[in-house]
């Protein structure tokens, strides 16, 4: 187990320190100067120099690089270029709203995904069925940049429930902040729980004519009882898996849906970094949002150990 | 305590079991004898109410004066495991993977309502060392990938004795065991019968093991009962020409002597069977009689479907 865990975590620094290099690569060495391409075409040779003073930019590659790695554990990622601020603190507050907005949009995406989907799957080519599986299919065709704006259309221009857009920080009062969270995270969720709900439906049927759940019957389990006891861990061992993968796309739709209702989360700071040319804002926040991706995988894999006792490695 | 009516079970109007009668005393034991696809299995799993779907069956099946067949299923659900239990044939699946030893056998009992959780999982440790498995503290914690075949088989069976039931039906037991093995499992099982008195289905196509544990012997061929009787005359004395076939296709000890004798044909496609007697077209006595009427009961020393041949006088 204890070697099992080394050589996933090694694989682990190792990923992490070929996305950086990869993307230190495209942002700094490649063609053109950075200094250059930050203040735009209008900018004046002397106020180039001064940026790309600043910016260290005549000292080797070699050690800028090991410089910004460095400063991901010391917190020292630099001044933002358009903001005027230290990267690291301006993604910590980001954070504050990005993550409880992942996380509300995953248990949301979640519940109703693995509910419909051992459902549908419980009621097997009937037509509640068929129903689950048409809503799921829309579910994954509706862009949920789409889906945001019908959701501020109904529910907050049309029946008030619901802030537009905007969010009012945590500190004054944290009820008002989550409902400003609530309809994001809905559209963030959809073709996420669409997608776990057609996973789970066949993991499911597949788990379901296993002998073992016949056994369970002949135990004296109903239906019911069998499959939330003896069915749905075993149905949802392969969900997890895709659960891991769908996580990058929940990053990358954070960053549709907090634009569509103008949430100051790290999405949004991303599409604004973009848009300022800021350079050493952007290489630090694609390296975060792929560290959490991989990262996030990581722990899937681990999670795996604890869904199917199968793969526990060094027991007796 | 078991009696069978004309249970009959069709999968989409096509019959798979023809009119299956038979009565099981507390106790005893029925062995069921078949090649595969002769309906050993459906019948088990229509006794149990746990046919796959499409499968509809009919006729009659009372256990202790009770008619099972209409029961809702959530009174089926009272009765499987607590008056009836199964044992599967292959052990290595019919484990849920993800849960301990210990943990399924002691389901049934919390389920049924004897006895509380702490209570059941000392019981499963004791089931655990009545069926003889090794280190049973420590195995009940264990999962069943970590057990070996006929472990695995000796915890089913420690499930499906844990509530005590009056009919247990071991559907193919030992086929997927080691020979060696076969014969402790099935010497497990009849000390397990011996001691609580329950009666027995046991399942299987291979006539030494019937032979070995059956007071009464049932031979099935393409969802028909062939013949039947106490197991002594059905494999001492067949009269029914598929029973002597499948006798004379046993192999015996003095196997240089002569040639294997198979019975001649393949087994029919269930699907399209013949309205008349399944055996017809394999049969030296078959005639168009018997491709198109379904064959008399006939009863003697043993009882035979059949038009031609006679039992030996009782």
């Amino acid at each position: 187990m204890a070697l099992f865990l080394i050589k996933r975590l090694l694989g682990l620094v190792l990923t992490l320190l070929l996305a950086a290099l990869v993307i230190f690569l495209v942002l700094e060495i490649l063609p053109g100067d950075p200094a250059a391409m930050m203040m735009g075409v209008s900018a004046t040779p002397e106020s180039v120099a001064a940026l790309r003073a600043e910016l260290g930019l005549e000292r080797p590659a070699a050690a800028r690089f090991l410089e910004w790695l460095g400063g991901f554990f010391t917190g020292r990622l630099g001044l933002s270029y358009t903001y005027r601020v230290p990267v690291d603190g301006l993604i910590a507050e980001r954070l504050a709203v990005t993550v409880p907005l992942s996380l509300l949009a995953l248990g949301l995406a979640v519940a109703f995904g693995v509910t419909l989907g051992t459902l549908a799957a419980a009621k097997a080519h009937r037509s509640a069925d068929a129903i689950i599986m048409g809503i799921t299919q829309l579910g994954l065709a509706i862009p949920n940049f789409w889906f945001g704006i019908l959701l501020v259309l109904v529910f907050a221009i049309g029946l008030g429930w619901f802030p537009a857009g905007g969010f009012p920080g945590w500190a004054a009062d944290p009820m008002l902040a989550f409902r400003a969270l609530l309809l994001p995270a809905i559209a963030l969720a959809l073709p996420q729980a669409a997608s776990l709900a057609r996973i789970t439906r066949s993991t499911m049927l597949e788990t379901l004519s296993e002998d073992y759940i016949r056994t369970a019957r002949a135990k004296g389990l109903s239906r019911s009882q069998t499959i939330r006891r003896h069915a749905l861990r075993n149905a949802l061992i392969p969900v997890l898996t895709i659960l891991g993968l769908q996580f990058s796309f929940l990053l990358a739709g954070t960053i549709v849906v907090e634009n569509v209702f103008a949430l100051p989360g790290l999405g949004r700071l991303l599409i604004q970094a973009i848009g300022g040319h800021d350079l050493i804002l952007i290489k630090s926040l694609v390296l975060f949002y792929v560290a959490t991706a991989i990262i996030v995988n990581a722990l899937v894999d681990l999670a795996y150990g604890l869904a199917d006792p199968r793969l526990r490695v060094g027991r007796a | 305590m078991l009696v069978l009516r004309d249970l009959s079970v069709s999968f989409r109007g096509r019959p798979v079991l023809r009119n299956l009668s038979l009565d099981l005393a507390p106790g005893e034991t029925l062995g069921l004898v078949g090649e595969s696809g002769s309906g050993k299995s459906m019948t088990a799993l229509a006794l149990m109410g746990l046919l796959p779907p499409g499968f509809v069956a009919s006729g009659s099946i009372r256990l202790d004066g009770h008619e099972l067949l209409g029961l809702a299923d959530a009174d089926l659900c009272r009765l499987r495991g607590r008056a009836m239990a199964m044992i599967f044939q292959e052990p290595m699946t019919a484990l849920n993977p993800v849960l301990s030893v210990g943990a399924q056998i002691a389901e049934g009992l919390v389920l049924h309502g004897l006895m509380a959780p702490r209570a059941a999982r000392e019981e499963a440790i004791r089931l655990m060392e009545r069926v003889g498995l090794p280190d049973p503290v420590r195995r009940a914690r264990s999962y069943p990938h970590e057990l070996s075949g006929g472990q695995r088989q000796r915890a089913m069976i420690a499930m499906a004795i844990a509530c005590r039931p009056a009919l247990l039906i071991a559907d193919e037991p030992t086929s997927a065991l080691d020979v060696s093995l076969q014969v402790e499992i099935l010497a497990l099982l009849r000390e397990i019968r011996d001691e609580t008195g329950m009666a027995m289905i046991f399942i299987s196509h291979d006539l030494s093991v019937i032979h070995a544990m059956a007071d009464r012997a049932l031979v099935l061929y393409g969802g028909l009962a062939m013949e039947s009787g106490p197991t002594r005359h059905v494999i001492g004395r067949p009269s029914h020409p598929y029973t002597q076939g499948l006798m004379a296709a046993i192999p015996r000890g003095n196997a240089h002597t002569g040639r294997l004798r198979p019975i001649p044909g393949q087994v029919p496609d269930l699907s399209r069977l013949p309205p008349g007697c399944p055996f017809a077209g394999r049969c030296a006595l078959g005639d168009t009689r018997c491709a198109e009427m379904p064959p008399p009961l006939r009863t003697g020393l043993t009882a035979l479907h059949c038009h031609h041949a006679e039992p030996a006088p009782a």
